[in-house]
């Protein structure tokens, strides 16, 4: 059994942890400016990586002597756009809302967990599927241009269609832990 | 409570904002080092809050009391770093978990503040968001009913966590003696 209640002792060293802590009003307004700033540069790296991809598509679309290849590329580069398009509406870094102060802890809190999830689980239509017809024609075309490697070609698909098993799996698995947190905070609140 | 003084603009969301960083910036400190043990993200956050608290006076409407504002942001901010970092960080635990849990200090005679303090900020570290967020309030000295108000969580629920809380500061710090007092 306890000696005493806690209360006193306890909530007195906590808050002799620290004394004051504010920050000057012109470092929050410069700082909130370099927070935006920060963000900014993180969507733009996004597209960075997304105009990489489309880059090296092109490449194949002018280039490739197979029109299925061709045809693939075309696809990809279409995926890419998609995808981005996606990330960018629903996915990207954002800055924090301003309206933090009028959801309750336990409604953010279920709300971010629903978002990844929601998230984590579509990742099937909104990032691996748009890129399989793409990457399909690109596998035919690359093998009917050189019958002769056909066997890498396939290899290479079957490498990719288990790497995308994969990424789905792990997401599905994400998803699913996600669903948990959010049962066991419906069932605290 | 203070009342908005503006529709939302500059001016008022700077009045606001200097207003809150002087009445809780102790404890948003606090709460970022209960968040967050390394020195350097524990700085980020605290300054991630308050960048979130000063946008958020925009806007600020009276709708609850300043405090509720406060640490309703500070703690949306903190748990979306939980929620980012979560792949890096060790598994949390609820407070029913930590209560069945053995602890080695039991009944050790807590001397040291210092050690009474970091034993308590790595228990606090240990929690899931929700439970983290009711032992702060708690160690800030917010009532049950302004506690629901900030989390959203029921009086009822408030009330059992706030009474396995006390029972697991009483068993961990306060069994065999209180700290701060000399053994000698």
């Amino acid at each position: 059994m306890a000696s005493q209640p806690p209360d006193d002792d306890l909530t007195s060293l906590w808050k002799a942890q620290t004394d004051g802590g504010s920050m000057m009003l012109s470092d929050i307004r410069s700082k909130a400016t370099k927070f935006e700033k920060r963000i900014r540069r993180r969507n733009l790296l996004e597209y960075g990586a997304a105009i990489f991809v489309i880059a090296g598509f092109s490449r194949i679309l002018w280039n490739h002597p197979h029109v299925l290849a061709r045809a693939g590329a075309a696809l990809t580069i279409l995926a890419t756009f998609y995808v981005v398009y996606r990330i960018h509406k629903y996915a990207s870094v954002s800055a924090m809302p301003e309206n933090l102060a009028l959801t309750t802890c336990r409604d953010f809190h279920r709300s971010q967990l629903a978002r990844q999830r929601d998230l984590l689980r579509s990742i099937w239509t909104w990032y691996l599927l748009p890129f399989v017809p793409g990457l399909l024609f690109l596998f035919i075309g690359r093998a009917a241009a050189d019958p002769g490697g056909a066997s890498r070609v396939a290899l290479s698909a079957i490498v990719g269609v288990l790497m995308f098993l994969g990424i789905g799996w792990l997401n599905e698995r994400a998803a699913r832990g996600l669903d948990r947190e959010i049962e066991m905070l419906d069932a605290a609140s | 409570m203070a009342e908005a003084p503006g529709s939302g603009g500059l001016a008022a969301r700077d009045v606001l904002y200097e207003q809150a960083a002087s009445e809780f910036g102790g404890a948003l400190q606090r709460l970022a080092g209960a968040y967050e043990a390394d020195p350097d993200r524990r700085q980020d956050l605290l300054q991630d809050i308050h960048i979130a608290l000063w946008r958020s006076f925009a806007t600020f409407d009276g709708r609850c009391s300043l405090r509720t504002w406060v640490y309703r942001v500070a703690h949306n901010v903190a748990t979306s770093q939980v929620i980012r970092r979560r792949a890096h960080s060790p598994t949390l635990v609820s407070l029913d978990e930590v209560a069945s849990m053995p602890d080695g200090h039991d009944g050790e005679r807590l001397v040291n503040r210092q050690r009474a303090l970091e034993r308590l900020l790595a228990l606090i570290q240990t929690l899931k968001p929700a439970d983290r967020q009711v032992i702060l309030l708690y160690l800030e000295g917010v009532d049950a009913v302004s506690i629901g108000e900030i989390t959203g969580m029921s009086s009822g629920n408030v009330a059992i966590k706030v009474h396995r809380i006390k029972q697991i500061l009483a068993r961990r710090f306060h069994e065999g003696g209180s700290y701060g007092q000399s053994t000698s």
